[in-house]
Order: structure tokens, then sequence, then C-alpha cells
């Protein structure tokens, strides 16, 4: 059956009109269709030039905020510029596929809500527990990719370091913040967390201690 | 009506229709190029009537069919426009197909064919219609008519003296 088929499409490919009947064809039919209903009368240059320096203007504007609300700690919840930033998160999350690249990801945006506590804590303490919260999902986001295939040791022993770093920077972060029983409950929320995970005892051990070294540093000791 | 909607219209549609006539005035190109010609600019001429309910290959092919029935009462000659006559000597085209060995075979192979049949194979495979167009047109089901297709080919295989075969 299939030389016939290859036979029929190669004498199906071989009747078409001519590329120069078609475009002669194509500018007949134009001309009569604005014979019949009217050629549209072109733009005036001014207008031209004002709509595309407008819509320059709009696409410049719009990139400008968007890099500005990914970057920028200050775009938090409540933020005009809060979905733009939310949603180029939510692109990156989409192409992260991997768990190396989903480890990376998620250990990223942990330090971005860390970084917006910082600013919170500075402009609005009152929000800086739920800043820390999601810091602290992001950081279950991470261990749970880095269980769910990181099979290179090295690499795995990357990621832990930067997360112990994260770790210990989320750890003083919250001391930082006024001590309440909630706050200090969401901590312990936190390590119940890790601890619910499938790292090994020596990995967890490894995981600790980084962050011990960590926070230590941070606190100049 | 839409210019740019006409335009798209005839992008999609015109390789087809120039297929269709080109098998049914002998191959020859230049009446070919004049007959679709008038069909897409009565089309153009109708394209506001036009049904988006139907399918834009079957409203065209309507339009060519009709077309070609009057050329043929113009020229008073009898043809069944249902019928490709595939063995009919081309006028203008015999210098370009000729030398085509294969395809004439083919054209003799189709000839074979009984007129349901020809007419199912050139829809399908030489006028590039797909299933679905080809059941709005012929107003019959798509599973129907893909049964009839496969059996037609099977047919047209036996009588197409390809080496392969």
């Amino acid at each position: 059956m299939f030389p016939l088929k290859r036979q029929l499409k190669k004498t199906r490919k071989a009747i078409v009109p001519s590329a120069v009947f078609r475009a002669q064809l194509l500018s007949e039919l134009s001309l009569a269709y604005d014979q019949e209903h009217g050629c549209p009368r072109p733009r005036s240059f001014l207008f031209r030039f004002a709509t595309v320096g407008l819509t320059s203007l709009v696409l410049i504007f719009t990139m400008g905020a968007g890099v500005y609300a990914y970057e920028s700690p200050e775009v938090t919840e409540g933020h005009p510029l809060h979905f733009m930033k939310s949603g180029v998160e939510r692109i990156q999350e989409g192409v992260s596929r991997s768990p190396e690249a989903r480890t990376r990801f998620h250990a990223r945006m942990m330090e971005r809500r860390l970084e917006e506590g910082e600013y919170l804590l500075s402009h609005r303490p009152q929000d800086v527990p739920p800043s820390l919260d999601a810091a602290a999902d992001q950081f279950e986001h991470s261990i749970q990719a880095l269980e769910d295939g990181v099979e290179d040791a090295e690499m795995r022993n990357a990621f832990i370091e930067v997360l112990s770093v994260r770790r210990a920077r989320y750890v003083e972060l919250s001391s930082r913040v006024s001590t309440t029983e909630e706050e200090s409950g969401k901590f312990d929320r936190l390590r119940m967390r890790i601890e619910g995970h499938e790292l090994s005892e020596e990995e967890f051990i490894h995981l600790f201690e980084m962050g011990r070294r960590a926070n230590d540093s941070l606190n100049g000791r | 009506m839409d210019k740019r909607a006409f335009e798209q219209f005839y992008k999609v549609n015109v390789d087809r229709i120039y297929r269709y006539v080109f098998f049914r005035v002998g191959r020859n190109q230049t009446v070919t190029e004049d007959l679709v010609s008038e069909i897409f600019m009565k089309a153009l001429k109708h394209f506001h009537k036009y049904d988006p309910k139907i399918s834009e290959s079957a409203w065209i092919y309507r339009i060519s069919h009709n077309h070609l029935a009057n050329y043929f009462r113009d020229q008073k000659k009898h043809v069944d426009l249902e019928d490709v006559s595939f063995t009919l000597v081309g006028e203008d085209g015999r210098a370009s197909f000729e030398r085509h060995e294969e395809d004439l075979k083919l054209y003799t192979a189709l000839d074979e064919l009984s007129l349901d049949e020809r007419r199912l194979v050139t829809m399908k495979y030489l006028e590039g219609y797909s299933y679905k167009e080809m059941a709005h047109i012929l107003e019959k089901t798509t599973d129907g008519l893909k049964v009839a297709t496969h059996r037609a080919m099977k047919k047209l295989k036996l009588c197409f003296p390809l080496k392969d075969n």
C-alpha cells in the first residue's frame, strides 16, 4: 500500500497552482473586495507613530515592572505587583522538572521569602510570621525534592550545605521576631516537618551541624 | 465581511479547488486557472452568505461543482462531474505529465475503479480532504467513508503495477 500512497502523494504535490497564479489571484480578490467594500483608509503617520510609541512604552514599563517585582523583596503579599512576582515564580516552578532543579528552585524561594521577611521586619513586623512560614514550606519542599532523587552524593552534600545556611538564617530571623508562643510554635512545627522526612541519620546530623555552624558564624561566634 | 477571513479561506482551499478543477477539465492548466479564478470571485461575492455551521470545504466544493456544471453546459458538453476520467488526455497538461510514467500508470489504474471508488480516492489522496470534510461534502458518515476508501485503495493497489506491489 505504501508505494501506492507515495505515488498518490507525489502526484498530489505535483498538481498545485503556480506561486505566480496564487499571488495574482489573491491580489485580484483583494482588489475586488476593496472595490465592493471600500478600501480602508490608511492611518496617518502621526497616529501610527503614537500607537507604536505607546505600545513600546507599555511593553517597556510592563517588563520593567516585572523585573522589579521579581527581584525586589519589597514586593510581598498585598503589593500591587505581587501578582507578577507570583506569576513568574509559578512559571519557574513549572519548568523545574528534575529533582535537582526542584531542590534548587525551592532553596532559592526559601531565600527570597527570608529576604522578604527581613524587609517586613523593619516595615510591617506583623507580616513576618507568614513569610517565615512560607520559607519553612519552601525548606520542606526542597528536602522533599532532595529525597525524591538527587542521587549524586556530592550534589546532595552541596544542597544540604546551602539548605543548612538557609535554615540558620531562618532561625536567626525567627529569633529577631518578637517571641510569642505562637511563633515559637511555628519553629517547632518546622523541626517536626524536617524530622518527618526520610533523610539518613547521618545526613540529618550533617544538616543540623552545618546549620549550627552557620548560625554561630551569623551571630559572630 | 472580514477581508482577512476570506484571505485565510482562500489560502486553505485554493490548492484543493485547483486539483478538483484540474482533473475535470482534462488537466488543462490554462482552463483550470481561469475557472479557479472565477470560482473564488464567486465565493468572494457570496462569502457574507456563507454559514459557518457548514464546513468551509463543503461550501466551496459546492460552488466549484456548480460553476463547472455551468462551464460544461456553456461548452455544450455533457460531462458527469462526479466522474474524474483519468485517461482523458490532457491538452496543455500533456507535456508536463507524460514525462512521469508513474503518473500515467496511476491514472490508468484509477480508471479501473468504479465511479464512487475513484471519487473517494481522488478526494482523499489527490485533492487532500480529510474524512470529516468528505463526510460533510458527500453527506455520509466518517466511518463509512473510511471503510469505503480503504477498500477502494486495496482495489487500486491491485491495478497499480508498481515494482513493490
